[in-house]
């Protein structure tokens, strides 16, 4: 087709064969797309189903294994994101780019600042351009403001500027909504309806179906890597979306387990977190796996740390065994009988230069110590202990952690908390980044402490893990909790699961 | 092989460091022989083990602090102090201990307030014990108009000048002495191990219930204590109240520990490798001063090897 003139429709940018492989996982698969100009073109998908990785191509952050870019009617390849914005490809990330100490027209010409032929600055130019750019967008900012005194809102203004400071054709907006209150967001659909009447394409990443409707001219669905279809918005109902973005069965690499679920142990009311959560009530129950479910930036992980002491909550009640827990300090929690696995084991779980035996042990150290002396044949035999009960694969016991695989990190990580004698687990990611042989084992573990009678509170972002793991699901939207799913009376399907976690309220919920 | 590898690994001394002291003794094998001056000389072993065991009771300090992910260069600053306040108030060998006393506490306040900025202010370290050093070098100048005042009692030089059994330096069993105390405390307590955990990963420190800034806070008392211990050390040696006692031995504190195998940047570090790094340092420098190069290539020399260790730490990193 051709792309001269000045054809407001027709093709600006085309996707061919797009394929990229990480170790392990295929990102994305033979992916064919293509943007109209001045269109709104959203991209959803589940977690993790390869809209990001597209994104970072086109932007220049990733290179693809094989297939083309075609865009403005040439094949192009884009070198890096310093060439991509130079073509007119601008992108916002989720995580703002902006240099917090810098003014708002620094930041607009960050790196492309203009000068004179001397090299100096030229200063009351950048901030000229930076009027202009303000009046454009009906934006009302001190172009010498700071950034780090912005609300968020103004800050992705900002970013915004910067990127049609380069007279973006395509903006990419990832996740733009997710840190905005409603008013907010109405003032961002006018600017990205502004800026598709001046013929700049938006592709817009979302997982929150209601923002898709209101905004989008067209769907692209994507799925495991590959493309699922792309509809016009009006053909679509939300129902058909949804199930798009799911499509597939769960696979049989669940154990199967004795249903023996006790007595509540843990009660959560009415917690909240100033901004991010909001009323949240819901118990746990001994022997049994409650799924924390929910889109990124739904406020799991923040309420993960509420409970486990690792930030403060601002009102709420967390009650264990029937005795009231205040705000606690992480080794509060510890002693209450809390334990946490967190997601990121490199960053948050393991010690990489130490061995499987100090990794084991340090949370629960004290045990081994006799007036401040480490003994080291109590703290081997039992590290020995937990090591063997988790079939945990190595040469020896000294090797030192890193040389671990995934899994049997993660099996560590499990040793150690279980060394603190904790009732209640708290797991965020259990099987990331963890091949699915050592997936299986992982799940067998997590069963087996059901069956001793501990609870575990499980986060996870694989539909699949927590539909097949769980007792009960809980789903956050937002802060709040959109559903919570009983698996005993019917296994609850990934469309439902997901229908609550996009907000998009099914017939569960209240 | 393998156990031999894991041995090793576990006794916080690298290979590296091994050879290099090998080449080392080797070095001054062969200075002796085509320079004709001898290392070995019991002479020359007396002058550099007693300078050593001062620098590397401080070093081992060190130690604590840079594996608990900071750096303190207020050792000097202290030394110098401790030295100073030592001359003008132990007017007789009977307040020599007394005094020793007050000088270690008011050491330790000074590392406490070194650990309070990296921790609870969460100022940068090479910053705050930087900053810390110059007002304390500040303080002691003002109170001493330049001028320090006082003398060393004859008990203390006696201590620091006479040897154990008419053989051993009374200054080398103390660094024996205090070598054994603290390689029991980082090697065998829980303290020693929470630190590694802190300066390797504080979030897993956090997470695991490791209370991580009564940790550090005390590494950088340790560090300070040992500082102001040699700054009287020195006094005792060199018999004179000096306003500048210990100047450089902040840098080769952490030379020390740096050779030894600590890490900047925290998680690494061992009291047996600060002792070997240390050695293989000065004996360098030794045998260089032996082989009558002029101080300035000494420098250099110094210098190389503290860069080269550094690369090699970081590139491993």
């Amino acid at each position: 087709m051709s792309t001269m003139g000045t054809a407001v429709t027709g093709s600006l940018l085309k996707f061919k064969d797009i394929t990229k492989t990480f170790p392990g996982v295929k990102a994305l698969d033979s992916v064919d797309m293509d943007f109209s100009y001045g269109e709104v073109h959203a991209l959803v998908g589940e977690n993790g189903a390869g809209k990001s990785t597209l994104m970072k191509i086109l932007s220049g952050v990733f290179k693809p294994d094989s297939g083309s870019i075609i865009y403005n009617g040439e094949e192009v390849v884009i070198k890096n994101p310093h060439q991509a914005q130079m073509d007119g490809i601008s992108i916002i990330f989720q995580e703002f780019s902006l240099i917090k100490h810098m003014s708002v027209t620094e930041n607009v010409f960050l790196n492309r600042e203009p000068v004179s032929r001397a090299g100096f600055l030229r200063f009351g130019k950048a901030r000229e351009r930076v009027r202009e750019l303000m009046a454009l967008l009906d934006i009302n900012l001190d172009p010498d403001a700071k950034v780090m005194d912005l609300s968020v809102v103004q800050q992705q203004l900002v970013e915004i500027m910067k990127a049609l400071s380069v007279d973006a054709r395509i903006l990419i907006m990832d996740e733009p909504s997710a840190p905005l209150t409603d008013k907010e967001l109405k003032k961002l659909f006018s600017i990205i309806r502004s800026l598709k009447s001046r013929g700049v394409t938006v592709i817009y990443i979302s997982h929150m179906l209601e923002e898709v409707f209101e905004i989008a001219d067209r769907v692209t669905v994507i799925k495991d890597g590959k493309v699922m279809g792309t509809f016009p918005v009006e053909k679509l109902t939300k129902d058909n979306l949804v199930g798009y973005m799911v499509g597939r069965e769960i696979q049989d690499i669940y154990p199967d387990y004795g249903k023996q679920i006790g007595d509540t142990i843990m009660k959560v009311e009415d917690l909240s977190c100033k901004g991010e959560l909001e009323g949240i009530t819901f118990s746990l129950r001994k022997g049994e796996v409650l799924g924390l479910a929910g889109m990124v930036g739904s406020g799991r992980t923040r309420l993960v740390q509420a409970i486990v002491g690792a930030v403060r909550r601002d009102s709420g009640t967390i009650t264990v065994n029937g005795k009231v827990i205040d705000n606690i300090s992480i080794i509060g929690a510890i002693t209450e009988g809390f334990c946490y696995i967190p997601s990121d084991r490199k960053l948050e779980g393991i010690i990489t230069s130490m061995d499987i035996v100090q990794n084991t042990t340090i949370t629960s150290l004290k045990k081994f110590m006799r007036s401040g002396i480490i003994d080291r044949k109590k703290e081997r035999i039992a590290a020995e202990k937990q090591i063997a009960a988790m079939q945990i694969k190595t040469a020896s016991l000294f090797t030192q952690i890193e040389n671990l695989s995934g899994g049997n990190q993660q099996k560590v990580l499990i040793a150690r908390a279980l060394l603190t004698d904790p009732e209640i687990f708290v797991i965020v990611e259990p099987t990331r980044g963890i091949d699915v042989g050592a997936k299986y084992e992982i799940y067998k573990l997590v069963r087996e402490l059901t069956e001793s009678g501990k609870a575990i509170l499980m986060v996870s972002s694989e539909l699949p893990e927590v539909l097949g793991m769980s007792d009960r699901i809980m789903v956050l939207n937002r802060g709040r909790v959109a559903g919570i799913l009983d698996q005993h009376e019917k296994l609850s399907s990934e469309e439902e699961l997901l229908s609550l976690a996009v907000g998009h309220t099914y017939s569960l919920s209240s | 092989m393998r156990k031999i590898q894991e041995k090793l690994q576990r006794s916080g001394i690298s290979i590296g460091l091994i050879v290099t002291f090998l080449v080392i003794i080797l070095m001054a094998i062969a200075v002796n022989i085509v320079k004709g001056v001898n290392f070995f000389s019991l002479n020359n072993l007396l002058n550099v083990v007693r300078n050593y065991s001062m620098i590397a009771i401080a070093a081992m300090g060190q130690t604590f602090v840079i594996i608990s992910g900071g750096l303190d260069l207020s050792v000097s600053a202290v030394m110098a102090s401790s030295n100073v306040v030592a001359a003008t108030y132990m007017t007789s060998n009977g307040l020599i201990f007394p005094v020793l006393l007050l000088c270690l506490a008011l050491a330790a306040l000074v590392g406490m307030f070194n650990g309070y900025l990296v921790t609870k202010r969460n100022v940068p370290p090479f910053i705050g014990t930087l900053g810390t050093s110059i007002v304390i070098n500040g303080l002691r100048m003002i109170w001493t108009n330049g001028m320090p005042r006082g003398a060393i009692p004859d008990g203390l030089k006696n201590v620091c000048t006479s040897n154990f059994l008419n053989m051993i330096p009374n200054l080398f069993m103390m660094f024996v002495f205090i070598a054994i105390w603290y390689w029991f405390l980082l090697a065998r307590t829980g303290y020693g191990r929470r630190l590694y955990v802190v300066g390797n990963n504080p979030r897993v420190a956090i997470l695991s219930g490791v209370r991580k800034d009564r940790i550090i806070i005390t590494a950088y008392i340790i560090s300070a204590v040992s500082a102001a211990f040699v700054g009287i050390l020195i006094g005792g040696y060199t018999g004179i109240a000096d306003n500048w006692a210990g100047k450089g031995y902040d840098l080769d504190s952490v030379a020390f520990a740096v050779l030894g195998g600590a890490v900047i940047g925290g998680g690494a570090g061992s009291i047996q490798g600060t002792i070997l790094g240390g050695f293989i340092l000065l004996m360098i420098t030794n045998l260089a001063l032996l082989a009558s190069l002029p101080l300035e290539s000494q420098l250099v020399i110094k210098g190389l090897i503290i860069v080269t260790a550094l690369g090699i730490t970081a590139r491993k990193r």
